[in-house]
């Protein structure tokens, strides 16, 4: 332990972790290395989506934790205690709403909703909307126009009254409304996804690539996705907080997760409502809406650059 | 000796970039005469390209040059762009390596054609049309009325080279610049648009930049060369001289890399080790010093003057011994 | 010459179908490759020239069967390759392997240039451990004059002539026979266009390579070719040891290539002075009758417009064309 008396706080140079591999590259002790860390060291690098990455870990965890362990329930009323302002009394941090509920664990469960909407739905549209058009893109042919054909009749349907009948149907179940999101919003991304394997398919690499004696499986994964990442990176931090504000939206609407239980666009639908009176209604879940948001979208940046590696 | 039509004095052209300044052109003086064929040669990013665009006024936003550029006296480098419009129409012409992107791909040859006649002589249209006639006939394409109403994707590579330079024609420029005319052409058609530029030459009278990298093109046609090297001129003389008695190492090393038709085959060919220079830095001394076979002390720390050898032959280059290959030739 | 070539094309066709003109189009054939027949033998250099869209590219793709051909056969060693399923291909794929014309075109951006390079091995050999995949492509950057820090690099990062280095280890690290070289130094600097041209030298001493060379630089092909074969319009014109076809071209249309090559000698380059080709390239959707070259041939006569010349022997050489004898007077 004594030993090894060179790594102390009291030696440490900033920047020594480079200046070490550099040192490795230039004694010959080269190994390959992958866009993947590659991506992930520049990433590090970015202020901005490390700092968004950190607040956003910060708010999952309380979204999961704080409802566990916090007084108060989503649907505990207090009818002594409507429309507190935010007190250290009674822990009401965040005050209370109508019905003298805490806000701070309702903000805590909106978060958890609408992360979780805007997460899973994301992940539905992905897989759904990148293996379409991929598969679209790559087939080509007319494979490719029936499955285009399909996206297009698909976009031709009205949207909001298909939640309307599926929320009939089936009652507002938190499940369904991912699903509904998701299944909508992937025709977007497939279509992009689409359009770029198309050009990437023609590109000289793929080429080089089939000559290479490359099966198709591989250059789908090692050449057409890796250079699809970019823009569906930036499709999927743009359809987060699209699909949390959706949300929010349907929760307008009356069509969002059923009460007691909310969302962040729940509340902030509740705040407006009063916000002459309670401006903190409005401003707190807001504040946590847009934090997400622009947390959302600062990764989304820091990883397209990190996965550009022309980008210095 | 014919009269100077355009004086280049200093001329620098440096681009802003995200990484630092690059330094496209640097200390360019030359002039070019009435009626000659001045060649330019030099590897990729040299900056030939860059000096022409400069005098037209045509450089991107994040590039600027200074100096001095003097057509016919008058002092054109950094005009607004209004007077830059008109000279560009009536006094110089420019044509690019693809004819394809300097064409509205949407209007017919005839209509790009006559509006420039419009827009700079102010003629008819009527007027205009019967002398674009004569200008494609004079490119040599046949049935030039019919072609005036056909769209530049329906001519061939090689045609549309011609319709370029029958517009740039148009406005009987005294100086014509070709930027790399027939790089993106086949040897066969390349061959006939030199030709074409030869007998334009000798019957308008018109000045011809011809900037290329290709030494071929540059010796069936040119009567004086400039190469260029680094955004540096290293070596300019009269064609013959040039190629016979050269004197700057870069100058030989593109010469004897070139693999030509007219000389026994050599089992290897001769190279230029290393690789082009890198223009966002600006070394202290000669920038062929990595690459230079005689390169000494003195060419690492001072840079090498432009100096004159007398007989129109100038080069910037320490080293005054005899280079390779000449000793064994006359 | 009683050895067997190494690769055997005989009659290989490659058609598109393509859209005619106008509103309602009609289907087109474009006879991109039409009836090319020719040998390659183990350790030569064959250069192919044309003229741009004669189908150079088309032709060394459907060698190697990136594009299906339309007809004809393609033997390696022996083994038909026109008719092989995708599965059987795979393992003949090492032993050939390609370069492209566009060197940063034809490299992933997103790969590392230790990743390229691998990416032939991972396919062809994946008994291949990790650590022996990383000493091999050590060893072959090395061998093209790539540096081994280099192999985290991306392939933007590399200048024209460096990531045509790239391309080259790429195709050599799986050792193959033969090389297909399709216009690998076009793109490429004067200064830069020999070094890449003396390494392929170089290594083909090295290794014993067979190379398929295509340009459309006479210039260049003499430098490096032992036999060259001329294109036009997807057909063969002549098949010539080099010596002979430089020395004395039998064909009009490579005698009009030859006059076409600019020479960098002023007072050689004004006394030839050439007539230029008389016409242009005809469109490849409307091939003249008989012999394909006849629009531009100062001696085409009406057999030519009739029938279409045959590849045939002369003094060792192959020709197609009817006059050849004349021509070579
Ligand atoms: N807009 C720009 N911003 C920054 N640098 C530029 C810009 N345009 C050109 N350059 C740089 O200026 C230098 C000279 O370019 P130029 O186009 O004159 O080269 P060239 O000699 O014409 O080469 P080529 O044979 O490739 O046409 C190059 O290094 C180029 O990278
Ligand atoms: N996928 C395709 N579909 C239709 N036509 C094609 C296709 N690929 C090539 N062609 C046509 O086939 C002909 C030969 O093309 P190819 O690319 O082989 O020419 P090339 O000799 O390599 O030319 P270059 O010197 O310009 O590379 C051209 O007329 C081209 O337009
Ligand atoms: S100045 Fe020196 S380095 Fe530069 S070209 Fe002359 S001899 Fe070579
Ligand atoms: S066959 Fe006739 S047209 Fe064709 S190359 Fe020979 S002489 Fe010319
Ligand atoms: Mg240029
Ligand atoms: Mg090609």
């Amino acid at each position: 332990m004594n030993g090894d008396a060179r790594h102390t706080w009291a030696n440490w140079v900033p920047g020594r972790g480079a200046a070490r591999k550099a040192e490795a590259l230039a004694a010959g002790a080269v190994q390959g290395r992958s866009l993947w860390q590659d991506a992930w060291g520049r990433l590090r690098c970015n202020r901005a989506a490390l700092a968004s990455l950190w607040v956003l870990g910060v708010i999952t965890l309380a979204a999961i934790v704080v409802p566990w362990v916090w007084p108060y329930g989503y649907a505990q009323p207090d009818w002594n205690l409507m429309y507190a302002a935010p007190t250290w009394a009674g822990w009401h941090i965040f005050g209370t709403d109508a019905l003298g509920r805490d806000l701070f664990v309702r903000v805590m469960w909106g978060c958890r909703i609408s992360l979780m909407v805007g997460v899973v739905a994301t992940l539905v549209t992905l897989v759904i909307g990148v293996t379409w058009g991929a598969v679209a893109g790559f087939a080509g042919g007319w494979v490719d126009s029936l499955m285009m054909r399909i996206v297009d009749i698909l976009y031709s349907l009205p949207f909001i009254p298909f939640v309307i009948v599926l929320m009939v149907l089936f009652g507002r179940d938190l499940f369904l409304i991912f699903v509904a999101i998701g299944a909508v919003s992937w025709l977007d991304i497939a279509r992009i996804v689409r359009g770029q394997t198309l050009s990437l398919r023609k590109r000289e690499f793929v080429e080089a690539a089939l000559a290479s004696g490359v099966g198709n499986a591989a250059i789908v994964r090692r050449h057409i996705v890796p250079n699809l990442i970019g823009i569906v990176v930036v499709y999927v931090t743009l359809t987060i907080p699209s699909v949390i504000l959706f949300e929010a939206f349907l929760s307008f609407l009356g069509l969002g997760v059923q009460a007691p239980l909310t969302s962040l666009g729940g509340l902030v639908s509740d705040g407006a409502a009063v916000l002459q009176s309670h401006p903190y209604m409005l401003i707190i879940p807001a504040s946590f809406l847009a934090v997400i948001v622009y947390c959302f979208n600062f990764i989304g940046d820091g990883l397209r650059d990190a996965l550009d590696p022309k980008d210095r | 000796m014919a009269a100077s039509l355009l004086e280049i004095r200093n001329l620098a052209v440096r681009f802003t970039t995200g990484d630092g300044p690059v330094y496209a052109v640097n200390d360019l003086d030359l002039e070019v005469r009435r009626g000659e064929v001045l060649g330019m040669v030099g590897e990729s990013g040299s900056g030939k390209s860059q000096t022409w665009l400069a005098i037209m006024g045509l450089l991107a936003k994040n590039g600027r040059a200074e100096g001095s550029v003097r057509l016919g006296g008058e002092e054109i480098l950094n005009l607004p762009q209004r007077a830059l419009t008109r000279l560009r129409g009536e006094r110089m012409a420019m044509i690019f390596q693809d004819p394809m992107t300097a064409m509205n791909p949407f209007l017919t040859v005839g209509r790009q054609m006559t509006e420039v006649l419009e827009w700079h002589r102010g003629m008819s249209r009527r007027e205009a049309r019967a002398r674009c006639i004569g200008a494609l006939e004079s490119v040599h394409i046949t049935d030039a009325a019919r072609r005036l109403s056909m769209y530049p994707h329906e001519f061939s590579g090689g045609m549309r080279q011609r319709v370029m330079i029958a517009t740039a024609l148009l406005t009987e420029p005294q100086l014509l610049i070709c930027d790399e005319p027939t790089t993106a052409l086949d040897v066969t058609v390349q061959a006939q648009i030199l030709a074409l530029l030869d007998e334009l030459r000798q019957r308008f009278g018109t000045a011809i930049v011809l900037v290329t990298h290709d030494l071929g093109v540059i010796a069936q046609l040119a009567d004086r060369v400039i190469v260029m090297y680094a955004g540096r001129q290293v070596e300019q003389a009269e064609v013959h001289t040039l190629y016979g008695a050269y004197r700057h190492p870069y100058t030989e090393g593109l010469l004897r890399s070139v693999p030509r038709l007219d000389q026994p085959r050599s089992a290897r060919l001769a190279t230029i080790p290393g690789r082009p220079p890198d223009l966002a830095r600006r070394p202290a001394g000669c920038p062929f010093e990595p690459r230079c076979a005689y390169a000494s002390e003195i060419c690492r720390r001072q840079m090498p003057p432009l100096v004159s050898l007398g007989d129109a032959h100038l080069r910037a280059c320490h080293y005054d011994g005899a280079l390779g290959p000449q000793e064994r030739g006359a | 010459m009683s050895e067997p070539a190494l690769l055997e094309v005989r009659a290989l066709d490659v058609h598109f179908s393509v859209r005619g003109p106008g509103l309602l189009p009609s289907r087109l054939t474009l006879r991109a490759v039409d009836q090319v027949s020719f040998d390659v033998r183990a350790g030569e250099v064959l250069g192919v020239v044309g003229e741009s869209g004669c189908g150079k590219s088309t032709l060394s793709r459907a060698l190697l069967k990136l594009i299906p051909a339309t007809g004809g056969s393609v033997r390696l060693r022996g083994v038909e390759l026109t008719t092989l399923p995708k599965a059987a291909m795979r393992p003949l794929r090492r032993s050939m392997q390609m370069i492209f014309q566009d060197p940063l075109a034809s490299l992933d951006p997103r790969m590392t240039v230790g990743e390229i390079i691998a990416e032939p091995m991972k396919a062809l050999l994946p008994a291949m451990g990790r650590v022996e995949r990383e000493q091999r492509v050590l060893r072959t950057m090395q061998q093209v004059g790539l540096l081994p820090a280099q192999i985290n690099r991306y392939p933007h990062e590399f200048s024209g002539g460096q990531a045509q280095r790239i391309g080259i280890a790429r195709a050599l690290v799986v050792e193959p026979q033969l090389v297909i070289c399709d216009e690998p130094v076009s793109a490429l600097d004067v200064s830069i266009k020999s070094q890449i041209i003396n390494l392929l030298l170089d290594l083909r001493a090295e290794h014993g390579l067979t190379y398929i060379f295509v340009a459309h630089d006479l210039a260049t092909v003499r430098h490096i070719a032992d036999r060259v074969m001329v294109l036009y319009l997807g057909r063969v014109m002549e098949i010539t040891d080099r010596d002979a076809l430089y020395a004395r071209p039998l064909h009009p249309y490579t005698r009009l290539l030859l006059s076409a090559v600019p020479i960098p000698d002023p007072a050689l380059a004004r006394r030839r002075r050439v007539a230029p080709a008389r016409e242009e390239l005809p469109s490849p959707l409307a091939l003249p009758s008989g012999c394909a070259f006849r629009t531009r041939c100062p001696l085409a006569d009406a057999r030519c417009v009739a029938e279409r010349p045959v590849l045939r022997e002369i003094d060792g050489r192959y020709v197609a064309c009817h006059h050849a004898e004349a021509a070579a007077a």
